[in-house]
C-alpha cells in the first residue's frame, strides 16, 4: 500500500481487541452512564439497540474517534 | 470534527476542507499546504505550466493537431485554474486499518489521494464487435507532477503523525517506514503500491470538437443526433469529490448534473 501506516499505542490496541472479543471496558462498565435510556454498559454485543446506547457499544468506536479528533488536532498545530 | 459526508462538493473543488465520517477523518490540502509555502507552491506551479506544451505533445496519444490542442486545454485548466489554488491536490483519509501484517497490533493509515492527476488514461476499442470491452491503460503516475504531489502528501501524513496529541497515541511507522526518507525512496513507495480509487471518468470529454470533444456543452454526441452523454465519462478531468456526487443532488446535498455541466462548458467553451 501506499500510504503511511502506524501501529496504535498498545492501550487503544488492547482496548479495540477487547472490544472485538466481547470483553467488557473497565473505563466504560461503570453504572453512571448518563445516556438517554442506557444502562451501565454491559452489553457484550456492544450494539446498544435494547438499551439505548449502552457504554460498552461506544468503547472501541470511542477510541477510534477519539484517533481522528487527535488527528485533527495535530493537523490544526502543523497547518 | 464535521461529521459530514463527502457531500459538499461544488463544481471542480471542495467546500469543506474538513470532513469526517466516525471514525475515520478526511482533509483536502492544497498546493500551498503540500508544498510548505507560497513561493513553493507558485514554483511548482510554473514548473508544471513551463512543461505544459511538452506534456501535451509527450501524453496526447493522436498526431490530430485538434485532439493536441485538447490535451494543451486540459492542462492548461488543470495548471491554472486548479493548481495553485484553494482547490485541494491531494486527499489526506485518515482511518483504521486494523490488524495487518497477522499480528494482533491495531494500526491507523493516513492515505493519501490524488485529486486532479496529470497522467492521462487511454482507452481503446480493441474489436470492431461493440459488446467486447475496450482496453483500458490508466498510465498512473505517466506524469511526473503526480508523482510529487503525492510525495508531499506523504510528507504532510507524516508530519501531522509526529505532531502531537495524534504522535502521542501511535506506535511506530508500520509503512513505509522509518528507513524510507529521501525523495527517492518515498517515491518507490508511492510507485509500488499505487492503487485506484474507483473514479472512472473522462473518456467521453466535453470540449469543443475542434479540440477532439466526442460531446458537446449540452452534452450531445458530436457527429450524431438524439445521442447524449449523461454520466461521468463527459468529465474532461478529475475533480476533487466522489464523481456519484454529480448525479445524486435530490437529497438537496449534490450538485445537480446539469448545473455541473453547465459550469464545465464555461470552462472549456469560453
Amino acid at each position: 500500500m501506499q500510504w503511511p501506516v502506524y501501529s496504535l499505542a498498545e492501550h487503544g490496541s488492547q482496548i479495540i481487541r477487547d472490544f472485538h472479543n466481547g470483553v467488557p471496558d473497565p473505563d466504560l462498565t461503570t453504572p453512571n452512564n448518563t445516556t438517554p435510556g442506557g444502562n451501565n454498559g454491559t452489553n457484550p454485543n456492544g450494539n446498544g439497540n435494547n438499551n439505548g446506547g449502552g457504554a460498552l457499544s461506544l468503547s472501541a468506536p470511542s477510541v477510534l474517534t477519539s484517533a481522528v479528533a487527535l488527528f485533527f488536532a495535530a493537523l490544526v498545530v502543523v497547518l | 470534527m464535521l461529521a459530514k459526508g463527502a457531500g459538499e462538493d461544488v463544481p471542480f473543488g471542495q467546500s469543506s476542507p474538513f470532513l469526517s465520517y466516525i471514525p475515520s477523518g478526511t482533509y483536502y490540502a492544497n498546493l500551498t499546504t503540500l508544498m510548505g509555502s507560497p513561493d513553493d507552491a507558485a514554483t511548482f506551479q510554473k514548473n508544471v505550466l513551463d512543461g505544459l506544451n511538452t506534456s501535451a505533445t509527450n501524453f496526447c496519444p493522436s498526431k490530430d493537431p485538434g485532439v493536441l490542442e485538447g490535451y494543451r486545454a486540459l492542462y492548461s485548466v488543470n495548471a491554472q485554474k486548479f493548481l495553485n489554488s484553494p482547490i485541494a491536490q491531494v486527499e489526506l483519509l485518515f482511518f483504521t486499518l486494523g490488524n495487518i501484517g497477522g499480528g494482533d497490533q491495531q494500526t491507523l493509515s493516513i492515505q493519501i489521494a490524488l485529486q486532479h492527476p496529470y497522467s492521462q488514461g487511454r482507452l481503446y476499442i480493441t474489436t470492431n464487435d461493440a459488446f467486447d470491452d475496450p482496453a483500458l491503460d490508466p498510465q498512473y503516475l505517466s506524469h511526473s507532477a503526480d508523482l510529487a504531489l503525492l510525495r508531499q502528501g506523504v510528507k504532510l501524513a507524516r508530519k501531522i503523525a509526529a505532531t502531537s496529541p495524534l504522535k502521542d497515541v501511535l506506535g511506530t511507522e508500520v509503512t513505509p517506514g522509518p528507513a524510507i526518507t529521501s525523495d527517492d525512496a518515498i517515491d518507490a513507495f508511492v510507485a509500488n503500491g499505487i492503487v485506484t480509487e474507483f473514479h472512472p471518468a473522462n473518456t467521453l470529454a466535453m470540449l469543443p470538437r475542434s479540440q477532439g470533444g466526442v460531446v458537446d456543452a449540452k452534452l450531445r454526441v458530436y457527429g450524431l443526433q438524439n445521442v447524449r452523454v449523461v454520466d461521468a465519462s463527459i468529465f474532461p478531468l478529475q475533480f476533487a469529490a466522489h464523481v456519484s456526487r454529480y448525479f445524486s443532488s435530490r437529497d438537496g446535498t449534490g450538485v445537480d448534473f446539469v448545473t455541473f455541466a453547465d459550469a464545465m462548458a464555461r470552462v472549456f467553451f469560453g
